[in-house]
Order: C-alpha cells, then structure tokens, then sequence
C-alpha cells in the first residue's frame, strides 16, 4: 500500500495515540469524590470489574481504531496489487547507462545519452525512499564504471549523478558491468532488485550474436528483472573511418622527402546505406599542436553492398622553413588526422596517428670496417653490396652526411655497446658471426625499446657462431639452420605485400622481384602462423620480420639470402636497394610500436599523458575512454612520444537487434529470464511480435482509485459502533431503580412508636 | 435545668457549652425536644391531660414508708394488710425508681465525616458553614444533633448520661453525670473532635486522623466494663462495617444484659447513590483508607443498592433479633422520629422495672 498524502500517513499513525491520551488526561483532571459508604462501592465494582474493564477497552480499541481509519483515510492510500512482481518490497534498480560510442548516435537532434538519461530519471521517479527503495548507476563505456554503487536511497544524489555522465568514445562494457553486478547481494525476499538498461542496444553497444565466452564467465549473480528501457528498433546508416597509417612510417624532413605523401585510409559502413552505392570524401592532413593545414579530400566510392574499403589518400606536407635537425630525437609532435563527414554518429568520423617526425634516420652498419673497401666493384664484399643498399649515393666517406635522409655508420662488431647504440635508430648486422656474446643482450635491449635490428647472414657455411645466440636473445620464433648445398636457383616472391616493410614498394615489387634468383639462403623454420615477407618459390622464407619476444615495440628483420653473390643475384639487382631503403625506413617506424590504443583500452600510467588534440580533452583516468592525441611525457615533463586514441571499429555499428537475439545475449549475460522490453508499440527487428512485457513505471502502471473513501465509511461506522456502545456501558438510559431509601421507607418499622 | 414554661418552650437556662448546640439541634428539634422531655415527664410521673393513657400500669417502685389516711387521699394506695391488722388506715408510700443512665456511643471513624446536606440547611441557627469551615452537614455532624438531643432528655429526667466517641477504639470519653455541666461538655466533645476534620485532610490533619475505621465490637467492650447499674446504650453510627463485628457487639452487650439502642445515621447521597451527573467514570475516593476506585456511577448503582440496602437490612436484622432497637436516621431529616423512639424504649425500660 502507499499513500498519495504520504504525510499525513504519518499524522494518521501520531494520532492513534490521541484517544489514549485524551484518555490519561481527562482521569486526571477528575476531581476524587470522598464517599462514606466506600465498601458498598467497593462490592458492587469487584462484581463487575471484570466487565467493566473489557466495556472500557472495547470503548478504547474503537476509538483508537476510528480514529486510525480516519487518518488513513485522509491520507489517501492506494493498493495496486503486482500484476507481475510489482512487489510492496522495497526495491533497488541499478541502472546501466550507455554512455559509449552508440550513445552519440544523434536521434532527433540529440545523442541518444540523452533520451538515456530521462528513461533513468524516470526509473528513479518511480521509487520511493520512504520505503527503502535504493539506485545505484553504472556508466557502460569501457571499463564498467560505477558512478553511484553500491545502491542508495539518496535518489537526488543519484539524479545528480545521472546528469553527470558524459559521452565517451569508447565501446560498452557488459561484461564489466556484470562483474560489477556481482558485488551486489544477492536478492533476499525482503528486496526487489531490477537492471535498467538505459541503451538502444545497437550492435555497438552489445553484439548478441558475439557474447564471448569470458563475459559469461563473469557473468554476475541472479538478479530478478532486466528491463530494457529503449531498445532502438530504426535502423541508422552510419560511416565510420576507422585507421589511417602513413605510407611512410617515419616522415623525414630531408630534402629527399616528397611534399605529397600518401596514408593508407579503412573505413566501414553500418546501416541500410550499405545496400547503395554511396560516395564518402575522406579527407587527410598531417597535424601537429601548431599547426593546422587545411585537408585533402580523396573520395570513396562505395560499391552497393560493400561495407568496408581502404584508399590510399594523398595529402601534401607544409612546408618548413627550417630544415630538420639531424637529431634522431622528434622534432615535435605530428599526427595524421583522417577525416569524414559528419553524420550520424561524430564519433567515429575521426582518426588520428602519430608520426615520427626525423630529419635522419641514424643506421649503424655492424661490419668491420675495412671490409667495405672494395677491391674492385665486382669484388664487393657483401657488407659492402649492404653498405652501398643503404647509401647508394654516398661514398664511405660520406655516410654520415647530415644532409642524408639515411645516416648510415659503420660499427665495429666489437665496439657494439649499449652506449654506441642508444643514439641509433636501426642496426644492420652484416656480420653477426662476429658478434662478441656479451653484444647481444646489447642488441636485444636496443630492439626491445624501439629499435630496428637487420641480420644479414654471413657468408659461411656455419650458422653455429651467432644463429643460436641470436634467436635466445631476442626471443624469436625462428629456428635457423645453415644453408644447404646450392641448389637449384630460386625465384623470390612477396608473400605479404602490404607488409609495412614493403607496402612502399606499391606495384614495383613484383617487377623487382622477377629478375631475382637465388642458390643459397638460410634455412629458418618457423610455426605456421608465421608469415613471411618475401619467400622462395619453394616456400622457404626469404624475408622475415618478428617484434623482440612480447615486446610492443622494436622489430627484427631477417633476410635469410646473404648480400653475396654467391648465394644470389640480389645485390646487384635495382631490389637490393629498394628493398634495404625499405626496410630501414619503413622499419623505423615499426619499430617504434605502435602508438594508437583503442578507446576503452586501459593506460599506463595515465598521469603521464597531456592532451594535445583537443587541447580540452577530459581525463583520461585509467583507461582510454576519450578519442584525440595525447603526448606521453617524461618525469621531467618532456614530450616522449605521441598516443592516439582512436574508436574501436566495431563500436561505430549502429545496427539494430532483435529482441529475441537480445534477450538471449542478455539472459546468457546476466543470466536471467526475467527481461522485459520497452516500447511494446514497436515490432521487432524480425517482424515477430516483441513479445515484451507493460513498461515497468508508475506512469504506466493501472492507478487503483484511492482507498479513502471505503476508510471514511468504515471511520464512521466504527464511530457509530463506539457511540451506541458507549452509552450502553454508561448505562444512562437503565431504568432507574428504587434506591435503598425507598425500600427502607417501605416498610414500616417494627417496635417503633410514633412520638 | 428549667422547667418548660406553659408553651413547653424552654427560654431559660438553655445549656451553655463552648460551641452553641443550637448549631446542632434545629430550633424544631429543640421545640420536640421540649415536647418529648414534657411527654416523657408526663409519663414518668403518670399526669397526663388524659390523651394519652399511660401504657404504665404502675411503675416499679420500692415501699418506702406508711403515713396516715388523710380526707382526700387516693384509696388506692391504702395498705389493706396494715388495716387488717391494725384496724388503723395507713397509706403506703413509695421510692421512685426512675433512674436510667445513658451512654451515648458516637461513631467518629472516617465515613461519618461524609455529608451531602448543605450545612447552611441543616444547621440551627443558618450558617453556611461550620465553624472548622466545611459546607456540608456531615453524617457527625447529625449523629452530634442526636447525641445532644438524647442527653438533653435524659438530664432532664434527672438521669445521668454519659460519651463515649469511638472508631478503632474509645477516643473520648464524658463521664457519666446529672450535674448542669454535663450537657455542655457532651456537646462540647462532640464540636470539637477531630473527627470533623476527617473530610478534610488538607486541612491540617495526618492522614492516619482522617482515615480510621470503626470497631464496634471494642467500643462495647470498653463500655461494657464501666456499666454497674441499668443504663441504656445509645449507639450512634452509621454501621458501616463488618457485620461480624455488629453481631459480636450486640452478643456481648447481649451477654451482659445491657440495653442498646441502635440509630444508623445515614445520607441520603449514600442511600440513593445519585450523584451530580459526570457524565462518565468518577473516582470515588474511601474516607477509611479505601483504595480510589475509579468507576462510572451508573455501571454499578445497582450492584451498590443491593449491597447497602443487604448490610442495613441485616443491621436491622441484627439488632431486634436481639430485642434492641433500631432506628434510621437520615441526615437530611429531623430527630423526631429518632427521639420518639428513644423515649418510648426509656418508658419501655422504666415500665418493666414497675412490674
């Protein structure tokens, strides 16, 4: 039962005491009568004691029973029995709003956050903390967050909470949210617990069709109602860019660097759109914290059915006035921005990556020195064919020219140190049989904090002296073994063209690879999910490339056929350079790790990042949550790096669901049955009947006429009951009897003589 | 004491005491008093104006002496024996025997301070209060009037009369006496006992003063050891109290052949049990340390007339089962009836003596 005065329901239950009190009160006031013939009164009470006092508390019980009815009824109640668990215990919901990358999906002028935050205003109006009822809110975008939790009374601290929560680019947590579900009690039968689901559970939000198999593991405890308060059922189109990468991984300033550069651009369509042929300008630009050049626009040609394409996008570099500082250090922080139009969904119509901005690229050639002194061209050594690959237009005695885009010096192997190495952007051993064994923790450290290592092998038989040595310290998934005897010669082929490493190459690398024959290579086994760069026709790797172990960052590149010309014609073929300029450039920037994280990924340290783009951005608190570029700084406040966080690709899906899909995905998530659905009007995604149950809230709920009136008739009744009572008891209206005087009178007295 | 004058009025020598008994005897109670005390003189000495004829045929009387037959004398008391032998006419004289004691025994315990009379009303001489200030004419305050008006008879006869004011036991005592003072102090006694304060505990008096209880039984006793010749006990209560106690005092008194005379003073609040209207429960409050009892008067008027009416009915009971002689009086009434009664039984005594 409530109350629509609920006030003077608490009057109603002061006054009960009224009767009782007016009771004390009114024998206190009365005056004591002395009387003389107390034993008669005496008598005549202790023969009717007992009834008298079952007469007084009847009276009392009526009156106090009136006077409680009454009250009630003034204070209005109401009873509205549960049609379906609309229980009189009190209640807690736990509100799960989606604030994800879905919640910007703009619906009639708005992001759908908002519409999600009235239907949780509207949860909250409907408890009632007079009676216990609690709420508590989770935030959706990765991680789960618990904006009020565990539950409170506190509703207008929780309506205030709601308001609060902002939109993120990050994708929703469920599983998260379920775990933190667990922490809640479970149900006792003295409280209701009920989930609202503030999203419009499009595919982004949660893909039923895809509840992995660890959300259900974390799946939480047993609560006893899921209500979904806006499941969307209107399909919106939505384009998501969703990656863009620079052809060239490090962009060198130099005065060989073209103005025109090109990004690789992916992006993905959601929606009805899919089914048509569309047009999307994907416009690019290269950004730094200054500067902000206008965009080039490519467009996009959308093939009908077609819900995912990659283009490479031209842009142009602005120009500088300085040149690049021969510093192997960034010059300042440059990201590439890819952009589209804004539609549906803004979110995911950005995409940001850091560039390394070099003036050089600092490459140290590990190989004795006097073994790049060429007897005569057709006498190269094979350090020297790798030496002149690298700085083709650079005599020895040239190499370091500042004004190389490729820095290249020649290191001794045993001089290799941490120290040498530190400056170093990459390192081509060409001579790792002559690597001390200390040298190669050296290189292994250098590797795994970004740096690029190349291993060209010797040309030796024997690949005991550093193969072992080489693969233990840098944890790599090879196993290599000494060349065969000269075989047959052997054509090379690319087998992952958009490799990084030879994405440059575009087109031209098949050409390059035609005249290419090889009689001799290593031989490097590898697991079956290893795939090599370039191999033989006979499948044997030709060109490998691996990260250091688990490392994020550095990268290691093995080229399996030694730059000799007895093992092949690589050396003096135009692939040899391209392919070494390659993979020094391209492998810088590898090497470096990688720099984006998706939003709702967790950071490290977190207190280390300044926003760059935009300068406003919020905090980021643990985990990516915001898109834009952040810069990484040291614990002296320098700029280390740049971080971009950039959508989760699936996140941008604006697809709806079915009901039945969702209540499965929810049921298995939250493992419960009891799922009701909002928005019975709307048919489902199938065109099957939603099946879903009355919206759960006051609004809705049939409104039982108020029970007022009934306590009102009762309150009388039970008056008119006391007052008839009353004066039967009072015995007012008892026929006077004679009294003693005139029984005594009359009879006369015997013996008595009149005077 | 005076002679009543032609018009039985006593003008003269009206008793002094230190409070004015006409505040106790109404002017009509003392215009009966004259009255009865004429009648009863008149049947004492046997004149009579001829309305009534003395049921007394004779009086218990001794022979005293002889005396000569004079012309006139009455031929009735002629001693035929002493003519017979002496052949001389003599006459016989004899010694009244007339006297007859009065002890009067006034109930003091805490009921008799009740009263619903207006004083004003009740009183002789029209105060509206007595002199301790109390407005009502308590059931003391009555048994006072009777008090009075028996030992004014009884002095008048020329009979000793005695007091003794008792609740648990013999508070006060007046001995017996036919001086002139006797009257005086009798009433004197009675106006200011501290009983007359009972009612009104507030007035000064320790609760305990306020609140005692009558024994009848020990009151008896106490009288009964100082009787020696024929008295009549005059017990003036209004018997609220164990009857176990009435019926061993009256077997006592019975046991030592003492005449008592028995008159329940009574108000008629008390008999009628009719209250000012409350409208609702009244806590009635004992004047003997009753416990308050908080209770609406209509709920138990029956059960309360059954119970009084039962106990003053086996008072009566008691009592002439005995050959004593009971009499109600009211405080709302006057004394005639009770003096009558009173006089009637001192005839009733002197009457047996003759015989």
């Amino acid at each position: 039962m409530s109350f629509l005065n609920p006030t003077l329901a608490l009057f109603a239950l002061a006054c009960v005491g009224l009767p009782i009190l007016i009771h004390l009160l009114f024998r206190r006031r009365r005056k004591p009568l002395p009387w003389g013939a107390m034993r008669f009164v005496e008598q005549a009470f202790r023969r009717h004691r007992r009834r008298l006092q079952m007469e007084q508390w009847l009276l009392l019980a009526l009156r106090t029973l009136a006077v409680l009815v009454l009250a009630l009824a003034v204070a209005r109640p109401i009873f509205s029995p549960a049609p379906d668990r609309i229980a009189q215990l009190p209640r807690d919901v736990i509100i799960l709003l989606d604030n994800s990358l879905t919640g910007q999906t703009i619906r009639e002028g708005s992001p759908a956050l908002d519409a999600a935050k009235k239907r949780a205003w509207a949860a909250l109006d409907a408890l009632d903390p007079a009676r216990g009822d609690r709420a508590a809110v989770i935030a959706l975008a990765s991680p789960a967050q618990r904006v009020v939790f565990p539950p409170t009374t506190e509703l207008s601290g929780v309506r205030r909470a709601v308001e609060s929560v902002t939109l993120t680019d990050a994708p929703a947590d469920f599983a998260g949210a379920a775990l933190v579900l667990r922490e809640l009690q479970p149900p006792q039968n003295e409280r209701e617990q009920t989930i609202v689901i503030a999203s419009e559970l499009r595919v982004g939000s949660l893909n039923a069709e895809r509840i992995t198999a660890a959300a259900l593991a974390q799946s939480s405890g047993i609560p006893p109602e899921v209500e979904v308060a806006m499941p969307a059922s209107d399909e919106i189109s939505n384009v998501a860019i969703t990656a863009i990468s620079p052809l060239r991984s490090v962009l060198l300033r130099g005065p060989e660097s073209p103005a025109t550069q090109q990004a690789r651009v992916t992006l993905r369509r959601f929606g009805p759109d899919v089914a048509r042929a569309a047009t999307t300008s994907v416009r690019v630009r290269p950004r730094s914290a200054d500067i902000e050049p206008p965009w080039t626009s490519t467009p996009l040609q959308w093939a009908p059915g077609q819900d995912t394409a990659t283009i490479l996008a031209s842009f142009t570099l602005p120009a500088t006035n300085a040149p690049a500082a021969a510093s192997a250090a960034p010059n300042g922080p440059v990201w590439l921005e890819g952009a589209i139009d804004e539609d549906s969904l803004p979110g995911d119509n950005i995409v940001r990556v850091p560039w390394r901005d070099r003036g050089q690229i600092r490459v140290a050639l590990v190989a004795p020195r006097e073994s790049l002194d060429p007897a005569s061209p057709g006498l190269l050594s094979p350090e020297g064919w790798t030496a002149l690959a690298l700085s083709p237009s650079t005599s020895p005695d040239e190499l370091a020219d500042d004004r190389q885009a490729v820095s290249l010096r020649v290191l001794d192997p045993t001089r290799v140190t941490e120290s040498e190495l530190r400056p170093l952007d990459a390192v081509v051993l060409a001579r790792p049989d002559l690597m001390p064994p200390g040298s190669w923790s050296d290189l292994s450290r250098f590797a795994r904090e970004g740096g690029l290592l190349v291993v060209l092998p010797p040309d030796l038989e024997s690949t005991a002296s550093w193969a072992d040595p080489f693969v233990r310290s840098l944890s790599l998934p090879w196993r290599i073994s000494p060349p065969p005897p000269e075989a047959a010669p052997r054509s090379v082929r690319a087998t992952d063209a958009e490799h990084p490493l030879l994405a440059g190459l575009g087109g031209e690398l098949t050409e390059l690879l035609k005249p290419v024959s090889v009689r001799r290579s290593l031989v490097v086994a590898t697991g079956p999910e290893i795939r090599p760069l370039l191999a033989m026709d006979s499948d044997a790797p030709a060109l490998l490339a691996s990260r250091p172990g688990e490392s994020p960052r550095g990268l290691v590149v093995l080229m399996t056929i030694a730059p000799s010309l007895e093992w092949s014609n690589l050396p003096a073929m135009p692939l040899m350079v391209a392919l070494m300029q390659e993979i020094v450039r391209q492998g810088v920037g590898v090497a470096s790790g990688a720099m984006t994280v998706r939003a709702g990924e967790a950071l490290d340290r977190p207190d280390l990042l300044r926003p760059v783009s935009p300068a406003d951005a919020p905090a980021l608190e643990g985990a990516a949550r915001f898109a834009g570029v952040w810069r990484r700084v040291d614990d002296r406040g320098s700029t280390v790096e740049l971080l971009a966080i950039n959508p989760e690709t699936e996140a941008s899906s604006t697809q709806v669901q079915s009901v039945e899909s969702l209540r499965r995905a929810l049921s298995s998530l939250l493992r419960t049955d009891e799922i009701r659905f909002a928005s019975p009007d709307q048919p489902s995604r199938d065109g099957a009947p939603s099946g879903v149950a009355a919206p759960h809230s006051s609004a809705s709920r049939p409104q039982e006429p108020p029970l007022d009136l009934p306590l009102l008739l009762a309150g009388l009744v039970l008056l008119l009951i006391e007052g008839v009572l009353a004066r039967r008891f009072s015995h007012a209206a008892a026929p006077q009897k004679p009294d003693a005087s005139t029984l005594e009178s009359a009879a006369p007295p015997a013996g008595r003589e009149a005077a | 004491m005076a002679a009543p004058d032609a018009d039985n009025q006593t003008t003269t020598d009206r008793p002094r005491s230190e409070v004015d008994a006409s505040l106790y005897l109404h002017p009509q109670t003392l215009a009966k008093l004259s009255t009865f005390e004429l009648r009863a003189k008149m049947i004492v000495e046997g004149l009579s104006s001829g309305q009534h004829r003395s049921p007394y045929q004779g009086f218990s009387v001794e022979f005293a002496q002889h005396r000569p037959y004079a012309a006139g004398d009455d031929l009735r008391h002629l001693d035929w024996k002493v003519f017979a032998r002496s052949d001389k006419l003599h006459l016989k004289q004899y010694q009244q025997e007339t006297n007859l004691d009065l002890i009067v025994l006034v109930d003091c315990s805490g009921s008799m301070s009740y009263g619903s009379r207006s004083f004003a009303d009740a009183s002789g001489v029209g105060r509206a209060t007595s002199p301790d200030g109390r407005d009502t004419w308590s059931k003391f305050d009555h048994a006072t009037a009777l008090a009075a008006a028996l030992s004014y008879i009884t002095l008048r006869q020329g009979d000793r009369v005695g007091l003794e004011i008792f609740d648990e036991s013999v508070r006060l005592m007046v001995r017996r006496s036919s001086s002139r003072d006797t009257w005086r102090q009798i009433v004197s006694a009675l106006a200011t006992h501290p009983a007359r304060a009972a009612a009104r505990p507030e007035a000064g008096n320790a609760p305990s003063e306020a609140r005692r209880q009558s024994d009848l039984r020990r009151a008896i006793d106490q009288t009964l050891g100082q009787i020696t010749n024929r008295c009549i006990i005059a017990i003036v209560s209004d018997f609220f109290m164990d009857l176990t106690l009435v019926r061993e005092a009256i077997a006592r008194a019975r046991h030592a052949r003492a005449d008592v005379m028995a008159f329940q003073v009574l108000d008629d609040a008390e008999l009628t049990f009719r209250l000012p209207d409350s409208g609702g429960p009244v806590a009635f409050e004992g004047l003997e340390s009753e416990a308050l009892i908080r209770v609406d008067p209509r709920a138990i008027r029956d059960a309360y007339l059954q119970a009084i009416t039962a106990h003053n009915a086996e008072i009566e009971r008691t009592l002439r089962s005995l050959g004593y002689d009971y009499q109600q009086v009211r405080t709302h009434d006057f004394l005639g009836p009770a003096l009558a009664s009173f006089v009637a039984r001192r005839n009733a005594h002197i009457r047996k003596k003759i015989r």
